[in-house]
């Protein structure tokens, strides 16, 4: 679903983040977007995220989902410093991803900041069958980790595993 | 009897669940990284996104790390002055992996034109015959210059872009 073009305001972002929440059939939230400033993940668009993956922060919720999502979030291109990384990317419960710089074994972030004390997964990926993927542009980076997250989960919810 | 994945500890919600496969199955790097547990560092994060190992341990499988390909290049091309675009790299038996094919990949900027004729594109979309301008020639040769496979017709046996 589109919910900005461009620039949006943070109520729509977690009018969104509700919105997907609240669906069913939806089990994944991707979102290439962010503050330009840095969050210590407790704003209202981080918390809506909580909110969304996560049934113990439903208290605080004002909408409670129906089940479950799994919310991937671009890390952003503020550098590796800490306390670079914006919101929604800060919120405990996303997955924030990075790219790689370069291929290498090695490759490190290109500009996005990875841990912050928080997870970070970035990087180079590897993926069944086709060992390594380079994530370049960083922009395919989220997608690809977001398509993986789900093949985990199924994988794991599966209750017979010998199938 | 159907039995709960023991990577689901105590109802784990997904994206923890997932969450802790990816760090638990990545490959740990920067200036943090020890053979012990993930340390998680601001350039690198967890480290290197195993997910063939995430995939492996979500089945209860092998849990080995996935070796880094030692057979990627990459190559920029460059004009050899004549307005042609060459990067020949060499692949070496060091690169080959017994099973594992390995591919090319060309990545050019250019655009659609109508080969009956440029002026009249209308033509191609009655007869066909777009083509991507400027056109690329990819040869496999061995190591005494004989080409195995390749031209623009072999190889990448049709045009490598879409129109619309």
């Amino acid at each position: 679903m589109r919910l900005v073009a461009g620039v949006g305001s943070g109520s729509q972002i977690i009018e969104g983040i509700q919105y997907c929440a609240n669906q069913t059939d939806v089990q994944i939230i991707s979102m290439s977007l962010g503050t330009t400033s840095a969050s210590d993940g407790q704003d209202a668009m981080s918390l809506a995220v909580n909110c969304a993956s996560d049934s113990n922060y439903r208290a605080s919720c004002n909408v409670t989902p129906i089940n479950s999502k799994i919310v991937v979030v671009a890390a952003g291109n503020s550098g590796s410093a800490p306390g670079t990384i914006g919101a929604p990317g800060a919120a405990e419960k996303a997955i924030t991803v990075d790219a790689a710089a370069n291929w290498s074994e090695d490759g490190k972030g290109e500009l996005s900041p990875a841990v912050d004390r928080r997870l970070r997964v970035a990087s180079n990926l590897i993926l069944p069958h086709l060992a390594y993927v380079f994530c370049r542009p960083r922009q395919v980076t989220r997608p690809v980790i977001s398509a993986i997250a789900v093949l985990l989960w199924r994988h794991l919810s599966q209750p017979d595993r010998s199938r | 009897m159907l039995e709960q994945n023991p990577l689901l500890m105590n109802n784990a919600a997904p994206v923890d669940a997932v969450r802790d496969l990816l760090i638990s199955s990545a490959q740990d790097r920067g200036e943090l990284s020890n053979n012990g547990p993930i340390m998680p560092d601001n350039e690198y994060g967890a480290g290197l996104l195993d997910v063939n190992r995430a995939v492996a341990q979500a089945g209860g499988g092998d849990t080995a790390p996935t070796l880094f390909p030692r057979y990627h290049r990459y190559k920029e091309m460059v004009n050899n002055g004549s307005q042609q675009l060459i990067g020949p790299f060499s692949i070496t038996t060091e690169d080959i992996v017994a099973g594992i094919p390995f591919a090319a990949t060309v990545t050019i900027e250019g655009n659609l034109i109508c080969a009956w004729d440029q002026n009249n594109p209308q033509i191609c979309d009655i007869l066909g015959g777009w083509e991507w301008n400027p056109d690329l020639d990819m040869y496999l040769l061995d190591d005494k210059g004989n080409i195995i496979s390749g031209g623009s017709g072999d190889i990448t046996r049709s045009e490598c872009a879409l129109s619309g």
